[in-house]
């Protein structure tokens, strides 16, 4: 690493690992509750692991996206961190609000609305918390030394995604309406800006992992948030097919999410040809692994398994059932856990100064890892169809489809098992590498801020 | 033109990025232009008698301002390598101004009928489709604007690629129009 305060950014990301972590044992949970044994119901039932579940995720990939911008905006703008005190305090009240928020949940206190459960209270202590972080990151990148459009496409995506959060906070009395801008954040984000913070972190990683020209890869970039805009803005209408929302939006949704998935293609192609264009081989190849992968799991799983089931003629059969899950699983592996675990990939040996990427332990974690997802997601497939064909073609009782599909979710935790070992090789290898050491400051120098130089 | 000559094995006019928005561009509208097609089919007299209260006259002298304002893009990569583009630029800039000012006037008379995007299909794609073509446009008209202003005639070789560019987007904002217009305003099958 170039700049000794790239280091906070290691704070952060062992907080993903343990959110991770905390995030598979709620899907143990509720996995195990659908086979028939919601044994810790008295204690966890299945809403509150299921809220607990999703929230989770959405901090662990948050508190990556931060790691990977307080690692890459320091290097892209040329200088040492605005405020390091001020990034130490927000991560610790960012851990505070999180572990607030899930032993909340456990107490009942929570707001209802899906993916947006936390109270309204601690909603401001976020908003305080991401201001502060948006705050050090901006000053960083002004007072820099040099804009790049790769720290500018990051800034972008990440401011946005901070003001993306107030629609969610408006109070309404009618449950259309509120869930007509809930929407805008939780679409907004995942199938918007993220995926501008996703396509920077991408392009940070193919500029020092390929050695091809910044220019060339910048360039590709901005043909991924061109598209991104082009889709995900009006195709944010696939949620609003049957809430209560003119019908309108069944043409719009429709068209516009239809072609969401070119955004996702764009990045996997992104990946590969640069990977394949690059003509340095850079010693560390299991980052390449989790950036390319990144590229073509989000095209599988955000794109091609979005589309499946995003026209309203086959959504009006598949809304909110485990199909969701399906493309939900995959979607967020594909697209933007595994971007986080990429950034985390490069950035440990550069900020430690030890180099253990050519082991055989983060190899079988990316590997064991993706096909234990994979297994998951066809799980999930099977469990969806046949929900979909028993309760919605053939009009059986939700409940007793519940118990029909119950076996398929011994496939599930067994897939799910292989997968939860694939992420312990990851973070065994985490906890290998330690802490960062000053000794890494400069001590690695990539050969392209040396030609820089 | 060295980057691009990295990035694609033929030379495009404009760079190869800005095809790239074309074709994602085009395709959108591409889809649009089905589902018009297919929705016509389904309620024809409801398209129908919705159609009459347009007037085609105003589409016409809209259509002819974009047409216009093609050529005037044209002439601006024409007269680019002579430093002498600025002039053409702002005009074509311009020709983007009257086509708002023209469908606002349209828009006004619409609204008056107490139209909205829910009253039926064609006044929805009317007032969709028309309205993300002005989106098109007003960036079509900032980008010319911004390179009227701030024209340097003499570095013609550094500016080269994104007057073209800018040319090829106003040529799309135009072929949009010119399947948008006869679908909306003047057939009746």
């Amino acid at each position: 690493m170039k700049f000794r305060t790239q280091r906070i950014s290691w704070l952060f990301f062992a907080t993903c690992m343990l959110l991770l972590c905390l995030q598979i044992v709620y899907g143990f949970i509720m996995g195990f509750a659908h086979m028939g044994y919601d044994v810790l119901h008295d204690y966890i039932p299945f809403n509150t692991a299921r809220a607990t579940h999703t929230n989770v995720l959405v901090v662990w990939l948050l508190c990556g996206f931060m790691g990977a911008a307080y690692y890459i905006v320091p290097e892209e703008s040329g200088r040492e961190l605005w405020s390091p005190k001020l990034a130490v305090v927000q991560w610790a009240s960012l851990l505070l609000v999180a572990v607030t928020a899930v032993i909340g949940f456990h107490f009942n206190w929570w707001e209802g609305r899906k993916f947006l459960e936390i109270p309204r209270p601690l909603d401001y202590l976020v908003v305080i918390n991401v201001l502060s972080f948006v705050l050090n990151i901006g000053m960083t990148t002004f007072t820099g030394k040099r804009y790049t459009t790769t720290g500018m496409v990051l800034l972008v995506g990440l401011v946005s995604a901070a003001l993306l959060y107030l629609p969610g906070m408006i109070w309404f009395d009618s449950q259309v309406m509120d869930s007509y801008f809930r929407w805008w954040v939780v679409h907004l984000w995942v199938e918007g800006v993220w995926e501008l913070i996703m396509g920077a972190i991408m392009s940070y990683l193919l500029i020092k992992l390929t050695g091809v020209d910044r220019e060339v890869i910048e360039k590709w970039l901005y043909i991924i948030v061109g598209l991104t805009f082009v889709s995900g803005i009006l195709g944010t209408g696939h949620h609003y097919y049957w809430i209560g929302a003119p019908e309108y939006w069944l043409i719009v949704g429709g068209v516009f999410s239809a072609l969401e998935p070119l955004a996702f293609l764009g990045m996997a192609l992104y990946g590969v040809t640069m990977a394949r264009r690059g003509g340095r081989k850079h010693p560390n190849k299991i980052a390449m692994y989790w950036t390319v992968g990144c590229g073509i799991m989000s095209f599988v799983g955000a794109g091609f398994l979005g589309f499946a089931h995003t026209l309203p003629s086959v959504n009006i059969y598949t809304h909110g059932t485990l199909v969701t899950a399906m493309h939900g699983h995959l979607a967020f592996w594909g697209a933007y856990a595994m971007i986080v675990l990429a950034i985390i990939s490069y950035a440990m040996p550069q900020m430690t100064g030890r180099k253990f990427f050519d082991t055989w332990v983060p190899e079988w974690a990316f590997w064991i890892s993706n096909i234990g997802m994979l297994s998951m997601t066809c799980a999930f497939a099977v469990a969806g169809v046949t929900q979909v064909y028993l309760e919605r073609r053939v009009g059986m009782d939700f409940l007793e489809v519940q118990a029909a599909v119950a076996v398929h979710f011994t496939a599930l935790v067994l897939a799910a098992s292989l997968f939860t070992l694939g992420i312990l090789l990851f973070i065994y290898d985490f906890i290998r590498y330690g802490f960062p050491s000053d000794e890494a400051v400069e001590g690695a120098a990539e050969p392209e801020a040396a030609a820089a130089k | 033109m060295s980057s691009t000559a990295q990035t694609s094995h033929v030379e495009l006019p404009g760079g190869g990025v800005i095809w790239v928005v074309l074709a994602s561009e085009l395709l959108t509208f591409g889809l649009f232009f089905l589902a018009y097609a297919a929705a016509y089919g389904a309620e024809p007299e409801v398209f129908q008698s919705a159609q009459a209260n347009l007037h085609a006259g105003w589409g016409t002298i809209n259509t002819a301002v974009l047409l216009t304002g093609s050529w005037l893009a044209a002439r601006a990569v024409q007269a680019h390598p002579a430093g002498k583009a600025r002039p053409w630029l702002a005009a074509a800039a311009l020709s983007g101004v009257a086509f708002t000012g023209i469908k606002l006037f349209e828009y006004v008379h619409v609204f008056e009928l107490g139209i909205t995007l829910s009253t039926n299909t064609f006044w929805f794609s009317y007032l969709f489709l028309t309205a993300i073509h002005l989106l098109h446009l007003f960036v079509g008209v900032g980008v010319l604007g911004w390179l009227a202003a701030t024209y340097d005639r003499t570095q013609t070789d550094d500016w080269a690629d994104t007057i073209e560019a800018a040319a090829v987007y106003w040529h799309m904002v135009d072929l949009i129009w010119i399947v948008l217009f006869p679908a909306l305003y003047l057939v009746h099958p």
